[in-house]
């Protein structure tokens, strides 16, 4: 098929798919769709509701694609199509496609076991057809007067409690000290609980819903009936919803009808009527507790349903936790929620905390009238301290359960080196069957291609100036730098560099103090973010940090940081634990570096060139693939530094990769492959060492005693440039080293002639604009 | 061993290595203690308490609050400086590893120091009574603690060289416990003076010991000192927070 062609089939979604409200979950707005032939909702995000809504078989792909480019701002190409049907189709929600295969197991969080402290059993072995008979019988769509009047019963008997509460109260009181009495008014409250779960699903069955489970439950000892009921969501309008949540009150309330009117009867004498005043008044104070809109409450599913949010509890703790981590300028911000959202979700957690508080100061009230005086401070705080003492607990299970959690993976991934290592739970998040959102948004994602490697590449300056490319630079790029800038308030520290690291390559980076050099190295580590371009360490972005990236490379610090007052091996020892290693590592790291008999030193005693190489060995202890090195010899005597290459040129012979910043120019030609140049925040010269020397054609340079040779006698010779006397020293400039030397030997003593040839020093001197006058 | 453990452990070693802070943070507050003690020796406050019932109470909480403030915050300065955080940083270890292994060096540091203020205090000599409900110091020591740590670590924030630690923390520290009525009984300070040192996280501390070891409270006030310490925690544990540097440059 051609495009053309397939962009113009015109394909429908079933027409009996049922869509659902759009409501907001988090940040996010998402959609409801219900299969009624398998029962299956899904919830899809808005890209794909808006395609779904115009697949309606008079529409073609190319329409809606249009559509959808002028509404999302992305094109939808032929691939992006053919994934998306095939989603559609796989969903069974495409008509003409496979019948929709029978409801899969769907995979309910599993619920617990019933035991002896929690559980719950099935009641009524056909919970739906009861139901059925009940809506019957009832027939509440068709009478909306029966309605009407059952809800001015209800508020008459809320007046007439609030206008005897406080005879009420009285006798309440009086039915606290009798415990038999106290059982029974429990027991008939206990079946208005019932009553009220009946009332749910009575109302949801009204307007469509499915009460699929009527049951008990219980926990610690206590037992409420309850009416489980699909669908909610799909009973039309947020007024039915909010109808359907309050409904259980509403029968709470009417259960109390009759026994008003009993009370109302008995003289005012009688033996049972505190009983029933008791009755009373704990029954509307139940209900209307019930109003509260505090999470798992009627009056919070109300609410929810009223403001059309998807677990506004949930959405609420996620915010505050996200706010409470912007306020200590930690994690994402509060970027993804508009000012309305965060008045809802800010909101609800106020009204929430606001109620608890209440809540608290009530029931510490209550139990200060009930417990005795001695026991005041007690009985006001003991709600309180209950509470936290549940909250702690519940943090305590979950910080536990997290642990454990990340123990038994955090072996496994810290070792894993492969890039796919950090990224396996994204594809497990997107293969989850729930919900179609994921795979779009990667189609979205996908119509973006970029790839940073490759454009590294091709921007690198300098690239390969006629020297034979060396051993690394067919291999995988490490580190890939592309146009990054950094900037310090009007300083620019990094003025876009450039550069790519391949695996195996001991690659230098020079500049003058300033440079940027140490700019770059934490940018790339991840330390700090780039205020432009890319960066790619090992595939992936350092920043921000990225603790599994950080365990595969090794960094030395310039300052060679300790743990203070401790020895060698246990500042080892201490590292090692911090990178949840054990403490074998310190003694192949120790070895390595030559510093084993110095386990036992003290970190404060070591030698400068020692301090050096525990500095390595604290960067190598977990076994980087890539190592960074800051001034490695820096303030070392030449034999401490002829040691520490040694050292150097062994770690890249394993075949590790060895990024190292320096300013001693031999250094880096005897040990890079590559080296940068960087200066003024630009990255203005990329080879290797005998490339940047080569390409600076610099002369060579002959030195002789001044008084065999003057210097207008050494101008005249073929092939001499430039002559001038150096103290005692008459020096000679010339590209032609062989000639001159020729020449020279007629009229000299040759073995008073020296040969100085270009060094990178030359190199480096006249690139950084500071050789303007070569120096010996 | 964990992270936490290890940097336990570390900073467990380097404080006894250092011989120096370690008589800073005991002797220097038991000579206080036995100065006091001296000069006090047998005297009541207001025709009230012993003094000695103040003065033990008040040294404890300034020796225990000073040693968290200076001990935090010339670590969290110094690790700064060696670049010791930025290794720290590299490592899949959470800074509130860190965060916990200093507190629990902390709260080891001001166990060590009751025991052996309270020990002095409690001599014959000195006279000291425990009539109180001496073991809601307890809980009041830790919140006070973790209030000083808090403390600490904005001053280790704040300060980039050890002469800056010591000069802010001091600059802190010694007003503080004059009016907080560590080093003479704040019930002899005028009225006014005793309600600015409501603003001074170590006046909870003392109140709340004095209440405690000296019996001069009941729960209902400890509760009250508990609350004020955590509200201090709360506080300089945002600032910290808001402050905290990994490395000192920018």
């Amino acid at each position: 098929m051609t495009t053309d062609a397939f962009l113009a089939a015109r394909p429908r979604v079933r027409p009996d798919i049922v869509l659902g409200p759009s409501l907001l979950r988090g940040p996010t707005r998402i959609h409801l769709l219900k299969d009624p032939r398998t029962g299956r909702r899904l919830e899809v995000g808005a890209k794909e509701h808006f395609i779904i809504t115009r697949l309606d078989g008079t529409r073609s792909l190319a329409e809606i694609g249009r559509a959808y480019s002028g509404e999302f701002g992305t094109r939808l190409g032929e691939a992006q199509w053919g994934q998306m049907l095939r989603l559609l189709g796989g969903r069974g929600l495409l008509e003409g496609g496979p019948a929709p295969t029978a409801p899969t197991p769907v995979p309910t969080p599993a619920e617990r076991p019933s035991g002896f402290l929690a559980g719950h059993t099935r009641m009524v072995a056909d919970a739906p057809a009861l139901m059925d008979r009940l809506h019957r019988l009832t027939a509440l769509d068709r009478r909306p007067a029966l309605l009407a009047v059952l809800t001015v019963l209800a508020v008459g008997v809320l007046a007439a409690v609030a206008a005897d509460a406080g005879t009420l109260w009285r006798q309440t009181v009086h039915t606290a000290g009798q415990p038999v009495l106290l059982f029974a008014v429990g027991c008939v409250l206990w079946c208005s609980l019932a009553l009220h779960e009946l009332a749910h699903g009575l109302f949801a069955r009204t307007w469509g819903g499915r009460v699929s489970e009527i049951g008990l439950r219980w926990i610690l000892g206590a037992t409420y009936l309850y009416c489980q009921v699909d669908d909610v969501q799909f009973l039309g309008s947020r007024a039915r919803k909010v109808a359907t949540a309050c409904a259980g009150v509403l029968a709470n309330l009417l259960f109390l009808v009759p026994f008003h009117v009993v009370w109302l009867l008995l003289p005012a004498g009688a033996q049972a009527r505190p009983a029933f005043g008791a009755l009373l008044l704990l029954g509307v104070v139940t209900g209307l507790a019930n109003l509260l809109p505090l999470a798992p409450l009627d009056g919070y599913r109300a609410l929810g349903h009223a403001l059309g949010v998807s677990g506004l509890a949930e959405g609420s703790r996620a915010f505050t936790a996200l706010a409470a981590r912007a306020l200590l300028r930690r994690g994402p911000g509060l970027g993804a929620y508009p000012p309305r959202l965060r008045l809802l979700y800010g909101g609800f957690a106020l009204l929430t905390a606001v109620q608890t508080a209440a809540l608290l100061a009530l029931a510490g009230a209550v139990l200060r009238r009930l417990l005795p005086d001695r026991l005041a401070l007690l009985a006001w705080w003991l709600p309180t301290a209950l509470l936290a003492a549940l909250l702690l607990l519940w943090g305590l299970g979950t910080l536990g359960r997290r642990l454990r959690g990340r123990r038994a993976t955090g072996r496994t991934e810290s070792r894993t080196a492969g890039p796919a290592a950090g990224r396996a739970p994204d594809l497990a998040r997107s293969a989850a069957p729930t919900s179609p959102s994921a795979d779009a948004g990667r189609a979205a994602a996908s119509l973006t291609p970029l790839d940073p490697a490759r454009k590294g590449e091709m921007n690198e300056p300098h690239a390969q100036t006629g020297t034979a490319p060396g051993p690394a630079a067919t291999a995988e790029p490490v580190v890939v730098l592309d146009g990054v800038i950094k900037r310090y308030g009007e300083v620019t520290a990094l003025d876009g560099v450039s550069l790519t690291v391949r695996r195996g390559e001991f690659f230098g980076i020079l500049g003058p103090n300033g440079a940027g050099k140490t700019t770059l190295v934490e940018i790339v580590e991840g330390m700090r973010e780039a205020d432009g371009g890319t960066v790619s360490l090992l595939g992936r972005s350092p920043w921000p940090r990225d603790t599994a990236l950080l365990a595969r490379i090794g960094v030395q610090t310039q300052a060679s940081a300790f743990f203070a007052r401790l020895t060698a091996g246990e500042h080892l020892r201490t590292v090692a634990a911090l990178y949840g290693m054990d403490p074998d590592a310190v003694r192949v790291a120790l070895e390595r570096v030559g510093l084993t008999e110095k386990e036992n030193a003290r970190v404060d005693h070591l030698s400068g060139g020692q301090r050096q190489r525990l500095a390595i060995a604290t960067a190598l202890l977990h076994e980087p693939e890539l190592i960074f090195l800051d001034e490695p010899t820096a303030a070392l005597d030449p034999e401490a530094r002829r040691e520490l290459w040694a050292l150097l040129r062994s770690l890249r012979s394993e075949g590790r990769t060895i990024v190292c910043t320096t300013h001693h120019l031999d250094e880096a030609e005897a040990l890079c492959d590559r080296v940068a140049i960087v200066a003024g925040g630009r990255v203005i010269a990329l080879d290797t060492p005998r490339g940047l020397i080569r390409s600076l054609a610099a002369p060579a340079r002959l030195l002789l005693p001044a008084d065999e040779l003057t210097p207008e006698a050494a101008l005249a010779l073929p092939g001499v440039d430039r002559a001038t006397v150096e103290g005692d020293e008459l020096v000679l400039e010339t590209a032609a080293v062989n000639h001159v030397l020729t020449a020279l030997g007629d009229l000299v003593d040759i073995e008073s002639v020296t040969v100085r040839t270009a060094t990178l020093e030359d190199a480096y001197l006249s690139l950084t604009g500071h050789g303007t006058e070569h120096r010996s | 061993m964990t992270a936490y453990a290890a940097l336990t452990r570390a900073g467990y070693v380097a404080s006894v290595r250092d011989r120096t802070t370690l008589f800073f943070t005991f002797a220097f507050p038991l000579a206080f203690l036995v100065l006091f003690g001296l000069i006090f020796q047998g005297q009541h406050v207001n025709g009230g308490l012993a003094s000695i019932n103040y003065t033990a109470p008040g040294v404890l909480s300034w020796g225990v609050g000073n040693a968290c403030v200076f001990s935090v915050g010339f670590a969290l300065m110094q690790w700064r400086r060696d670049d010791l955080l930025r290794l720290i940083w590299r490592t899949p270890t959470p800074l509130r590893s860190l965060i916990a292994s200093r507190w629990t060096l902390a709260l080891g540091v001001a166990a060590a120091q009751t025991v052996l203020f309270t020990a002095v205090a409690l001599l014959p000599f000195f006279g000291l009574e425990l009539n109180g409900p001496w073991w809601a110091g307890i809980p009041l020591l830790v919140l006070g603690v973790t209030a000083f740590l808090a403390m600490g670590l904005v001053v280790g924030s704040l300060a980039n060289t050890p002469e800056s630690v010591a000069a802010i923390a001091n600059l802190v520290m010694v007003p503080m416990a004059f009016l907080s009525g560590s080093f003479f009984p704040d019930d002899l300070m005028p009225g006014w003076l005793r309600t600015v040192a409501k603003v001074l996280p170590l006046h909870y501390l003392n109140d709340g010991l004095t209440d405690a070891m000296g019996g001069r409270g009941d729960l209902g006030d400890i509760g009250l000192d508990c609350v004020g310490l955590v509200v201090f925690a709360l506080i300089f544990g945002l600032i910290a927070t808001r402050i905290f540097r990994w490395s000192n440059r920018t």
